[in-house]
């Protein structure tokens, strides 16, 4: 019987083929839309006439290209990427494969964040960024050290603590928010419907560096964080035992997924599902192994998020969706799949 | 390579452990018996440093076990919980190979080298369980996961092996290959380890000393035959221990309970 383990090769092999499927489906994508030069029929733009204004002189394509379709599918995929990524991490943080941003309240505080910052009028430009951006980070980052803080039990972070705070927590941002619509003016609570229901409809190449390098770095200290969340999947002893440190494991990981998700809700909205059924369709794939399954959950999140958005801008073409909704009503009936497949081969992971 | 001395703990108001003295040194097999709730897990966890005595110190090679680094403690001690839930479908051989965690050194992506899966293969063949290696975790039995969890703590390769009831939903047979193989790593490494169980017969056999533990102190330490047949040991677990060495060999027997004249069934 052979032992099978992890390599570099077979890491390197599984994480590039993941690479380049969503580096094709991101060329794709980015070529699919409306062509109002011909009378706003969908089409696509051509690849070479983009490439020829990119390399010399501006052509239509390629000004469409720059201004509008490429920030949208670069945001896509650094959203996705790390929705799916803190996705992963808060599952194996929370030994619960139910978990995902949503659950620990970071969107929640997000949200109201961002909907006290439309509330006051404060949704203009600060500091050279968006001041709504900025309200959503720090109402996410408020909530998780709330939650962080309620959770802890002396030096031990247990899950169902951890749980049971973000879901407080969240409830209560969630009737703070409601109140803050239901006391707005019509305008305001359109402008608030409207960022509540995700979008990635941004222009701006700063903003989508500024979040991009936040999320960044959260992946990357994710991703070297494999083989401790690997050990952490057995509980705290557990993980102690084979020499990880438990606390401070869950404390760096809850605050990097935290810190991606906030920098994502800031520039895209609350957008579900993607950290929940993402890193749940990988596992059955490559297996529960977070060394491999963190950065292909990131890959697919990419990819899935790109094919989201692309069918949100296409499908009622010429009115557009907001993708929270496509993701929602494509990630539902996807899960149901998902647990009616667990529970047919009489598995269901963390039951 | 341990020494306890003047260990109380206590949980709250209540007292589980008061002043708890033991020194183990190398190639021991210390076996640790006792009722239920009278603290013996309370003990493996301090010295494991997973909890922290009130007062009194725990000193293991020459480190204090609750504030030590655990990837450093991790190489001079490994611990098998008493029980184990895994949340996601790892195969045996992953939870066999984070036993090796500790020795992957600060590499980032903490990939599994050679010598891991080497350690790993012959940890697995002493627990007899490298025949489930692709299996998950989760689909084979409880006492298949025991014995992967036993391969998991040897290929730590630690000098001393903390164990909370390694043999229970063990079978016969597989119990007796879990003690022989701690035997082996005992004799082979001079490692020392530290079992708690409630197979009594499997600790007066295997065992080079017996510690049973009563109303949060220990109250008998030494060679195993002794400590079953004294006085102690009978008030620890409320019956008498009937004691005798089985015909042609020199292996004792216990059989709680049972005193001369008893019939069958009799309560």
């Amino acid at each position: 019987m052979t032992i099978r383990r992890l390599t570099g090769p077979t890491l390197l092999a599984t994480v590039g083929l993941a690479l380049l499927g969503t580096l094709a489906i991101m060329l794709f994508c980015s070529l699919i839309g409306a062509d109002m030069r011909g009378g706003g029929k969908l089409s696509f733009l051509s690849l070479g006439e983009v490439w020829a204004g990119l390399t010399g002189t501006e052509t239509d394509a390629s000004r469409i290209y720059v201004l509008a379709r490429l920030p949208r599918i670069l945001a896509a995929a650094i959203v996705g990427a790390g929705l799916a990524g803190a996705g992963c991490a808060f599952q194996a943080v929370l030994r619960n494969p139910l978990a995902e941003p949503y659950t620990l309240g970071v969107s929640s505080g997000a949200s109201l964040g961002a909907v006290l910052a439309i509330r006051f009028g404060l949704d203009t430009s600060f500091l050279g960024g968006s001041a709504l951006s900025v309200a959503a980070l720090g109402g996410s980052g408020l909530t998780v050290y709330m939650v962080w803080r309620l959770g802890k039990v002396g030096n031990a972070l247990p899950p169902a603590t951890l749980l049971l705070a973000g879901v407080i927590v969240a409830m209560w941002c969630s009737a703070a928010t409601m109140l803050a619509q239901y006391t707005a003016s019509f305008v305001e609570v359109t402008k608030m419907v409207h960022w509540l229901m995700g979008g990635l409809d941004l222009t701006d190449y700063t903003e989508l560096g500024r979040a991009s390098a936040m999320i960044g770095i959260g992946m990357v200290v994710l991703l070297s964080r494999g083989r401790d969340l690997n050990a952490l999947s057995a509980g705290s002893d557990a993980a102690a035992s084979v020499g990880v440190n438990a606390a401070r494991t869950i404390t760096i990981t809850f605050a990097m997924a935290s810190l991606i998700v906030g920098a994502a809700i800031s520039i895209a909205g609350p957008i579900g599902f993607i950290g929940l059924i993402v890193p749940h369709a990988m596992r059955a794939i490559v297996g529960a192994d977070h060394r491999i399954l963190l950065p292909v959950s990131m890959l697919a999140g990419a990819a899935l998020l790109i094919v989201c958005d692309t069918v949100a801008r296409v499908a009622m073409f010429p009115a557009e969706i907001p993708v929270g909704i496509v993701t929602a009503l494509l990630g539902g009936p996807f899960f149901v799949y998902l647990l009616r497949r667990e529970k047919t081969r009489g598995q269901l992971w963390g039951g | 390579m341990l020494t306890v001395s003047g260990a109380h703990f206590s949980y709250g108001e209540r007292t589980v452990l008061r002043d708890v003295n033991l020194r183990v040194g190398a190639s021991e097999l210390v076996c640790i018996v006792g009722a239920n709730g009278v603290g013996k897990t309370t003990l493996l966890k301090l010295i494991g440093g997973l909890l922290q005595p009130a007062q009194g110190s725990v000193r293991c090679f020459d480190l204090d076990p609750a504030h030590t680094k655990r990837h450093v403690l991790a190489r001079k001690l490994s611990y098998l919980p008493q029980s184990y839930q895994l949340s996601f479908p790892f195969r045996v051989s992953d939870v066999v190979l984070m036993g090796r965690y500790a020795h992957h050194g600060r590499g980032v992506l903490g990939l599994d080298k050679d010598e891991d899966v080497e350690a790993a293969r012959t940890a697995m063949e002493r627990c007899d369980v490298l025949h489930l290696a692709d299996r998950p975790f989760d689909a084979v039995s409880g006492g298949e996961q025991r014995r992967a969890l036993l391969a998991q703590a040897f290929c730590q390769r630690s000098e001393l092996v903390l164990l909370d009831e390694p043999t229970s939903a063990l079978d016969p047979a597989h119990a007796m290959t879990v003690f022989a193989a701690l035997v082996k790593e005992t004799d082979e490494r001079a490692a020392s380890a530290i079992a708690v169980t409630h197979d009594l017969n499997l600790a007066a056999r295997y065992a080079t000393r017996l510690i049973v533990i009563d109303e949060c102190e220990i109250v008998a330490d030494g060679e195993p035959r002794e400590v079953l047949e004294s006085a102690a040991t009978t008030k620890a677990f409320r019956v008498p221990m009937h004691v005798d060495t089985l015909p042609t060999t020199d292996i004792p027997f216990v059989v709680p309970g049972v005193m001369a004249g008893s019939k069958p069934g009799e309560r």
